[in-house]
């Protein structure tokens, strides 16, 4: 990689090489019986040149010909967009998170094998006919990060999930539990336990009434709601004009109840890393602060467009993909929504009449960047009088954040993560609620 | 290539080893109004084994092709350690394939000239920009290829080569504080033609861009509907197409009891289509990832149920049949089991006839998005029209049906005669929560507008 990167300061004003060795095992059982698994190994490359204050893009498997990689990369930069950043100098010695764990660097697919079993025989003796596919995958990434400003820096990242898909009765999906950490880990009985008890919860469907109510939103489904707020608070929306927060930045946008922090040092936390994709060292901040909106987050092209720089934020990854194709655009590191004091039992407890949303579908519909959602609650409860009264069937939810998030009346004591965020549940008044009952 | 793979997997000690390599050569030059936001090469080069042993099934992948070696290795040792929670993978009898396709097309977009390219795009974004209220757009020339080997312990030796170029555009209009946005698709095809001449659809949806601003949301409730050809093919897709794909249905009794085959699944008007090989469309290839050549399936015909999709190990395991669906986004994953193309097929009603019948309700139009849970789906469509007396009116939006796939089905009580394949295409898969999501490009859709009788409409 030192041999591109010397190839490309040659003939360049500026370049960067962004490698990335990844390997990694997922392996599937699907509904107790059938199972498969891949073993890959690899590794790729992303090179960038600026040229006259342009900047060209390629991507590739590392084997690719380093002279082909910086014509094509010098090829792009003529007709590149212009940028005004640098490339970051310092190097640093991180910021202090466990990202690497030891015993995930040596675990063998045999104990993957071997703990997937012993998740089906704990459901088995507790709800033998429950149709459930496990994933689990164990990644190890070598991220480097070599730039002509003098960068040369690596770190290396585990990463474990162990996901668990019940499914319903003629249906090939249901209830999702899903754990993502950079630690080994067993899965948690109490949530194996949850699992179980929901699915027999869901055996009773009822219909709900149209009319606003209170919603409790699992941590499992919150990321459909605080997806907006990564939307809105995306320096790359400030830049293009787009977003509704523009003018907001220490003005309250929630209720005084809500606090989000991105924090990139937490401990085995999915997102932490000392620098981003782009070689920028990570930092704690916060976004919003007991309601008041604080800052933008950005990546060092659009940082150098607002003229506030990047904030360490450009990560190779978007909604659906992550991967040396993606560009690095704003995102947030690990997006942590503060836990207050309350259990799910208690909040539950709270809801005279009212739903509990585990899962949504459609969290892409409505005008997101304002805010705007409308969702089909996939798997959730009515409740009544602090009790679960069954599955809700065809139930939609609809509103906006920027209005709901100032009626948040109760918020969990424990975070979960989930694809974007580690949250609490969130419990919110007077959400519009569309079901079939009369 | 060819020679290479088949060297290796002749090491292999597994009952059955497959191998592939691709190299995949993508370009996109995206546009922020009419300037050049990015251009962006791609190659990325790499394979993938697969083996099965004592009933075990496994696979390994690999970026360096000196690492083929060990990748079987890794695939037979891993199918042999799975042999030990699942014994039961077996292949169905598959012809063994010796063939090499080119891509076909008039036109290929590798030869034409990035100047040219550019000159097109921003031909097309200068049309939008220059419709009222539209205040920026976004615009994206793809084109990527990819040259695939395939090789099996069968005898099977194929070569394909696939060619996709599209160009998409996301159209923002503003007024005051409202702001909305409409996508653009052309091509996703082979041929670079397809991307030419194509001002009038280009103004037309600027003109719709503008147009939602003044847009009222649509009211919810339960209504007639036509759905036009791109959200009929949408629905296709996400409500029943994914039902259809019989990974999922492997072991799931349940599943399987709903969609047995010879099933009534909705009127007799309806047949409902997967094709692999519909000529240039996009999810259109010759041969599957496990040299499978593709064909038209009905899973749908005259109402009844009467067909899913397959891969070798799935036929054998479910009585099913081949069907050329065992397809993986690239080498990085395993291959699942992925519609093709999926279409309805045309009907017989004009469509004013749909409006005469539907009499008052909406004629919506364009998929946005989309998910299914089970048996319930939910999408968007993208702007609509109220149908009153017959008649088309006033402009909707804000639109957002749901509703179970079967019952939605039956409610399809009249099939247009306007039959077109969408531009467009793009699918995600996962079987395990959203962590090894598979998005696929090459994924079509199709229909005529459809008269749906019921539907629930949230706003």
């Amino acid at each position: 990689m030192e041999k591109l990167l010397a190839l490309a300061s040659a003939q360049s004003d500026q370049a960067e090489v962004y490698h990335l060795k990844k390997i990694s095992s997922p392996l599937n059982f699907y509904n107790w019986r059938q199972s498969d698994s891949l073993t890959r190994d690899l590794d790729e490359v992303s090179l960038r040149v600026v040229k006259n204050g342009k900047i060209g893009v390629v991507y590739g498997s590392a084997t690719v010909d380093p002279k082909w990689m910086l014509q094509a990369a010098l090829k792009a930069a003529e007709v590149g967009p212009e940028v005004t950043f640098t490339f970051p100098k310092e190097n640093i010695t991180g910021n202090g998170a466990k990202i690497c764990d030891e015993e995930l660097m040596k675990l063998s697919p045999d104990q993957m094998v071997h703990d997937g079993k012993d998740i089906y025989d704990y459901v088995r003796k507790q709800y033998p006919d429950l149709p459930l596919n496990l994933y689990f995958d164990n990644e190890i990434s070598t991220v480097t990060i070599l730039n002509t400003s003098g960068k040369a820096e690596t770190y290396t990242r585990t990463m474990y999930t162990v996901c668990l898909l019940s499914m319903y009765k003629n249906s090939k999906e249901g209830i999702n539990k899903e754990i993502t950490s950079c630690k080994y880990f067993t899965f948690p009985e109490k949530i194996i336990n949850e699992l179980i008890e929901e699915n027999r919860l869901s055996e009773h469907e009822v219909k709900v009434p149209t009319r606003k109510m209170p919603v409790l939103f699992r941590s499992s489904s919150t990321w459909s709601l605080l997806y907006r707020i990564l939307e809105g608070a995306n320096g790359a929306q400030k830049v293009r004009g787009v977003t509704p927060l523009i003018e907001k930045v220490d003005t309250p946008i929630f209720g005084q109840n809500v606090t989000l922090v991105d924090d990139p040092t937490m401990n085995w936390a999915p997102g932490s890393t000392p620098f981003d994709d782009e070689g920028v060292p990570t930092r704690k901040k916060m976004i919003v602060s007991n309601g008041v909106f604080k800052q933008f987050i950005f990546d060092l092209n659009n940082g150098a467009k607002d003229g506030h720089g990047s904030t360490g934020n450009g990560i190779k990854r978007s909604m659906w993909t992550r991967g040396i194709e993606v560009n690095p655009n704003p995102r947030f590191n690990n997006l942590v929504m503060m836990p207050g004091e309350k259990s799910t039992d208690e909040l539950v407890k709270m809801i005279d009449e009212g739903i509990i949303v585990n899962d949504v579908i459609g969290f892409h519909s409505g005008n997101i960047i304002q805010g705007q959602y409308s969702m089909n609650v996939g798997i959730g409860f009515y409740v009544k009088k602090g009790s679960i009264i069954g599955r809700a069937m065809d139930t939609m939810i609809a509103g906006n954040i920027y209005s709901d998030f100032h009626r948040i009346i109760g918020i969990g004591n424990e975070l979960g993560y989930n694809p974007i965020a580690f949250s609490p549940d969130i419990l919110i008044d007077a959400i519009s609620v569309s079901g079939t009952a009369d | 290539m060819k020679h290479t793979l088949v060297k290796h997997i002749q090491k292999s000690d597994a009952d059955f080893t497959d191998a592939m390599f691709e190299e995949t050569r993508s370009t996109t030059i995206s546009f922020n109004k009419m300037e050049i936001q990015n251009v962006i090469s791609t190659v990325i080069k790499g394979g993938r084994v697969t083996a099965l042993k004592n009933g075990g099934y496994a696979g390994a992948s690999f970026t360096a092709i000196e690492n083929l070696d060990s990748a079987v290795r890794q695939a037979c040792k891993s199918a042999k350690a799975m042999s030990v929670f699942d014994n039961t993978n077996r292949l169905f009898p598959a012809p063994v394939v010796e063939d090499d396709v080119k891509a076909d097309m008039t036109t290929d977009p590798r030869t034409v000239d990035f100047d040219e390219k550019v000159r097109m795009a921003r031909d097309y974004l200068s049309l939008v920009l220059s419709t009222r209220q539209v205040f920026t757009a976004f615009g994206s020339y793809n084109e990527t290829d990819t040259y695939k080997t395939y090789v099996n312990s069968e005898g099977s030796r194929i070569t394909q080569e696939i060619v996709q170029c599209y160009f998409t555009c996301r159209i923002m209009s503003k007024n005051g504080n409202t702001t909305e946005s409409l996508g653009l698709a052309l091509g996703f095809d082979s041929d670079y033609n397809r991307l030419l001449n194509r001002h009038d659809q280009v103004e037309k949806r600027a003109n719709l861009a503008a147009d939602l601003l003044k847009a009222e949301p649509i009211k919810p409730g339960v209504h007639r509907i036509i759905a036009d050809q791109d959200l009929a093919g949408v629905f296709v897709h996400e409500a029943f197409g994914h039902l259809s794909e019989s990974d999922d249905t492997v072991n799931n009794t349940s599943l399987q009891q709903l969609l047995v085959i010879g099933k009534p699944l909705g009127n007799p008007c309806m047949n409902i289509v997967d094709q692999g090989d519909y000529p240039h469309a996009s999810g259109t290839y010759v041969y599957d990832d496990e040299g499978v050549r593709s064909r038209k399936t009905y899973l749908v015909k005259d109402g009844i149920l009467s067909g899913r999709l397959f891969s070798r190990l799935t036929a054998h395991q479910l009585n099913g049949s081949l069907t050329g669906n065992y397809r993986a986004c690239d080498y990085r994953f395993m291959p699942l089991v992925r519609m093709s193309n999926i279409y309805i097929e045309n009907g017989k009603s004009t469509f004013d006839e749909l409006l005469e019948e539907t009499g008052s309700g909406y004629y919506l139009c364009g998929g946005k998005g989309g998910q299914t849970m089970g048996d319930l789906f939910t999408f968007g469509a993208q702007y609509g029209y109220e149908i009153q007396n017959g008649r088309l009116g006033k402009m909707v939006k804000d639109i957002n049906i749901s509703g179970n796939v079967f019952e939605t089905l039956n409610n399809i009580v009249l099939v247009g005669n306007d039959f077109k394949m969408s531009e467009g295409g793009g699918c995600g898969k996962t079987r395990a929560g959203l962590f090894d999501m598979q998005m696929l490009d090459k994924s079509g859709t199709g229909g005529p507008s459809v008269l749906i009788k019921s539907v629930v409409i949230g706003g």
